[in-house]
This record gives C-alpha cells, structure tokens and sequence, in this order.
C-alpha cells in the first residue's frame, strides 16, 4: 500500500524518451541543462540564434554525457513562426513536449542612465521575457496540450544591483511575476511554473553583461561566489522530476548560498583572509 | 524489493518526529531508496510495530527508533551515540520535530512559553547540526528543516511557532554561510495546512473542512508532496543550493486572498 502511495516518484531519475526544449541552450546554462536532461535520457532540443556555435562539439559533450543526440535548431525566440518551426521538428518525434525551459535572453548592456531606451527595454523584454509566454502557448498549438513542466532562468539581479544590468534585471523581475501567474493559470491543465535564479555563472553572458576582467576580480577578492552552470542544470532537472511537484509558481535560488553573504559585512569579516585592508581613520 | 533508484543504499538519514504523519512519509521516502533510516518520537503515541511493519513492506532496512525530544540536549546526546555505534555516520539530518506553545489568547503570550518555544523548535537544527559533528566527526551531507508559511502570514494560534520558524530560518542562513567551505547544504521547505496529526492537534479538526469548501482539494499539500520535495533537495540535484527558503505549497500561498474567492465567487457561492 505504501509502496503505491510512493509511486509517483518511481522514475524520477528516468527521462528516457522524454521530450524536453531548452530556448538559448548552445552554451553556458541552456548547454549545461541540456546534458543534465540528456544524461537522464531525455532526447533535448536545443534553440540557438546568435552566434556560430559548433554542433560537433555540443553533440560530442552529449555523447561524453552518455545521453541520446540532442537536435539544435536554429531559431529566433521572439518570432512565432520560428518557434512554431522548431516545435513542429519536435512533433514530429514525440506526442507530448514534457518540460519545456526557458532560458534564451538578449540584454542591453547599460553603462549609464543616458542609455536607457525605450526600445532596447522593448527589445529585452521580447528577447528574455515573453518567449516563456509565446513558446508555453505554442506548445498547446502543436501538441495539444502544455508542456507537464515550466522552468524559466531567471538571476539575483531582479534583487539586488548587478553591473550594467539595470534593464535586464527589471525584465527579470517581470519574468518572475508573470510565473507565478502563469503557474495560477495553468495548474488546472497540472503544469508547473518554476523560476531558477542565479547569482554569478562563469558563462559568456556574464562576460558580455560585467565585462572580461569581471570574473577575475571576483575571483581575487570574493572567491567562491560562482555556480557551475552543471550546478545550475541538474537543479533545473530537479524540478521537473516528479520529486518537487509541489513546489509550483515559485522563485528557487541556486547559488550556493552567495546571495546571501555577497556584502561589505561578510567582507569586513574575512578582510585578513581575503587581504582587503581598511583606510586609516580620520 | 523497491524499484526506486538506491541511491541511498549505505546511508543513514535521521529524521526527528519520524513515526507519525509527515516525519514518517519522509522517512519512507529515504528507505524506499536505500536509506537507513533513524526516527525519533516524544510523544510516545506511534505504534513503532506498525511503524516498523511500513518499511519491511517496502523491502526497507529496519529502521531504529528511538524516543527523543529534540527539546533536551541529554536525549540529543544519546541518540547521536547510538547512531555513531550502531551506524558510524549520519548523511541526512531532516529537521521535522518542533515543540511549541499554541497561542490562543493574549493570556497565552508569556516569556517562559517563549522561550520554551525557541528551546523546542528553533534551536534543534542547530543542536543536532552540532551534535552531528561531534560524534561523527562530520557534518551531515544534507539538511532539510520543514518550517511553514506561517513564518511570513497570518495562521490561527501561530504566533510563537511562527516566530521559531522565523528564527530557524534565520539560523539556517547563518550555518550556510558559517560551513560553507564544509561538504555541507541546509535549506528550509516551507510548507502549508498538511493534513497530519499535529495539523489536526494545531487547528483542532475544523479548519480542512472549512478550506475544503473553498478550495479544491488539489489545492491542499500532503505529506507526500514535502516528503519528495525534501528527498529531492537530499538527491544530489540540488547540492548548490544551501541557505534557500523553498516554499513547497502547490503555489497555494501565492493566490490566498479574498481577490481568489472573489474570482471563483459564484462556484462558491459567496
């Protein structure tokens, strides 16, 4: 009788034939979701747009990973007609899409109030915000139902100030509120709505947003802040594995708990370890 | 023989109130993938036959069972030498038992039942987190600490179980960042109205009919969803999270409101 009542997470670690789309995934954490799903079973499809990206080489880390070949469409996550392309390709495998992650994002690098627009924040919010909206009814067009799981990339800068970030954060900070609508909307159709958030992953984002010489100052003066984007994937792969189920509509950081210590205090704290020393007083 | 995955297969997962309601379904969880269990009660009331008879038929090692109120650092003391002789190491500390007052008047609100209140249910994390290391020469791997929304909202007689848990979070954060350099996670699950026996003793049997007529029973979280949230964050799927607050409610708390039932209005009939 337990062993029934228990049998909800029976396969939890089995993703095998399995349909999971991750928006933005030819690198960094989009990639590293992909293999975390991939080394389950799942056969991942991965959208990209910019860039050259080696297929050769995002193929051979999922044959090292062990997982099934992903597919990698090229496809713009704020054209519907892309998205509805990309999803037919899946269709055409599978009945049902399963989890469907959200991390595509184009952000405006901001150096200055002088440079907020209008038109880059319209941009942003296309870009890294609404292709969670568009690609989640899309998926209801093409195969006729929502996917069971949601997860959209999200980071601590919706929270707390990050450099340059100014209209990626605000974007951010929406993206969070329409998941907990959407998960409101959809939990009668048993889809949930998740939001990862981070804090500082060393992926080519970050470099492009903080700038090159970023990470090696955190490295000199506040080591271990980072999350290695694997981290970052197998939590997103924690949630759509039947084991939180009822964790719904929420905003789950995964960061190491730097968050909560990325501060002058903690700083002061570890001043001699980390030799920062004080001005002399006046 | 269970056909979960055994990746808890030579551990040990001690779990605190682990003969009865949500304590128990958690501890199932674990043994149905490997574990062995330790539970420990105060109450006295679980029939541990019964109790024992849950994991034999999942094909579960025997658990031990031990009284022990997580209220007394001597009973604390104990357990963890009995852990340390019978099983040499603790990989997860699941942080389920809490003793505190019940709050129904003004009147009831005293510095002794205050303070007695932390005693028994925000200083234990930190007690057996502690006491852990001391006798196993290690911390535990994972640590997962049910608390409840009651820490930021309104819940009937709450008032210093709400307060511990505000504190047991705080603390939490604390020990993430204190043994952070450790092979060390902590991270709380709150939960809401689990329909468990300390649910029924708290609220006193009315208060699931009461939500029943207004929301759907889908709505309602049972012990088995927090008991696979917690084995989750325990999985390996989530070793960069530590210090986190994880609200594990179906997204109940998010859409509590009289705007709610003002939306569902006519079904209700209000």
């Amino acid at each position: 009788m337990w062993g029934l009542a228990l049998a909800p997470a029976l396969n939890w670690n089995d993703f095998s034939g399995r349909a999971v789309l991750v928006t933005g995934g030819s690198k960094g954490i989009g990639l590293a979701t992909g293999i975390a799903f991939g080394r389950r079973g799942a056969h991942v499809t991965l959208t990209h747009k910019w860039g050259s990206v080696d297929v050769e080489a995002v193929r051979a880390e999922f044959r090292k990973a062990g997982a099934p070949e992903p597919d990698l469409i090229e496809a713009d996550a704020s054209q519907d007609e892309s998205i509805h392309t990309a999803l037919a390709a899946i269709r055409r495998r599978h009945q049902a899409l399963h989890s469907f992650i959200s991390n595509v994002a184009v952000a405006p690098v901001v150096q200055s109030f002088e440079q907020y627009s209008r038109r880059d924040f319209a941009r942003c919010v296309d870009y890294s915000l609404w292709p969670l909206v568009s690609h989640v009814q899309a998926i209801k067009k093409v195969f006729g139902a929502y996917p069971r799981y949601v997860v959209a990339l999200s980071s601590q800068g919706a929270e707390s100030y990050g450099v340059n970030y100014d209209v990626m954060a605000a974007t951010k900070a929406a993206l969070e509120t329409v998941c907990r609508y959407m998960n409101f909307r959809l939990r009668e159709f048993g889809t949930r709505v998740n939001v990862l958030r981070t804090r500082f992953s060393r992926t080519d984002s970050l470099r492009d947003m903080f700038g090159p010489e970023f990470e090696a100052f955190v490295d000199t003066h506040s080591p271990g802040l980072f999350t290695e984007a694997a981290e970052v994937g197998e939590a997103v792969v924690g949630l759509c594995c039947g084991l939180m189920d009822a964790v719904a509509g929420q905003v789950v950081t995964v960061d190491r708990g730097a968050g909560f210590c990325d501060n002058l205090s903690r700083l002061f704290e570890e001043r001699d370890r980390l030799s920062l020393r004080s001005q002399k007083g006046p | 023989m269970s056909k979960y995955p055994r990746i808890y297969k030579d551990r040990v997962a001690l779990i605190t109130g682990g003969t009865k309601g949500l304590g128990l379904r958690t501890a199932l969880v674990f043994a149905a993938h490997g574990a062995q269990t330790v539970l420990t009660y105060r109450w006295g009331s679980a029939d541990l036959d019964e109790v024992r008879g849950k994991f034999a038929s999942l094909g579960a090692s025997e658990p031990l069972i031990m009284a022990a109120d997580v209220s007394q650092s001597g009973d604390t003391e104990e357990l963890f030498g009995v852990v340390k002789k019978e099983f040499g190491r603790l990989d997860t500390f699941i942080s389920n038992a809490s003793n505190a007052a019940s709050v129904q008047a003004l009147e009831d609100l005293s510095e002794r039942a205050f303070l007695k209140s932390m005693r028994g249910g925000a200083w234990p994390t930190v007690d057996y987190t502690l006491a852990c290391k001391r006798h196993l020469g290690r911390y535990p791997r994972y640590v997962v600490v049910f608390s409840s929304d009651g820490a930021d909202r309104f819940t009937p007689a709450y008032d210093f179980v709400a307060a511990t848990k505000s504190a047991a979070e705080t603390l939490v954060r604390y020990l993430a960042y204190r043994l952070r350099e450790e092979d060390f996670r902590i991270n709380i699950i709150r939960a809401r109205a689990i329909q468990t026996d300390s649910f029924t003793d708290m609220f006193g049997g009315i208060f699931h009919g009461f939500l029943r007529s207004l929301v759907a029973e889908d709505w309602l979280v049972s012990a088995e969803d927090v008991a696979n949230a917690a084995f989750g964050l325990c999985s390996g799927m989530f070793d960069a999270m530590t210090g986190q607050v994880v609200a594990v409610d179906r997204g109940s708390a998010f859409a509590d409101g009289i705007s709610l039932l003002y939306s569902n209005r006519e079904s209700l009939g209000l």
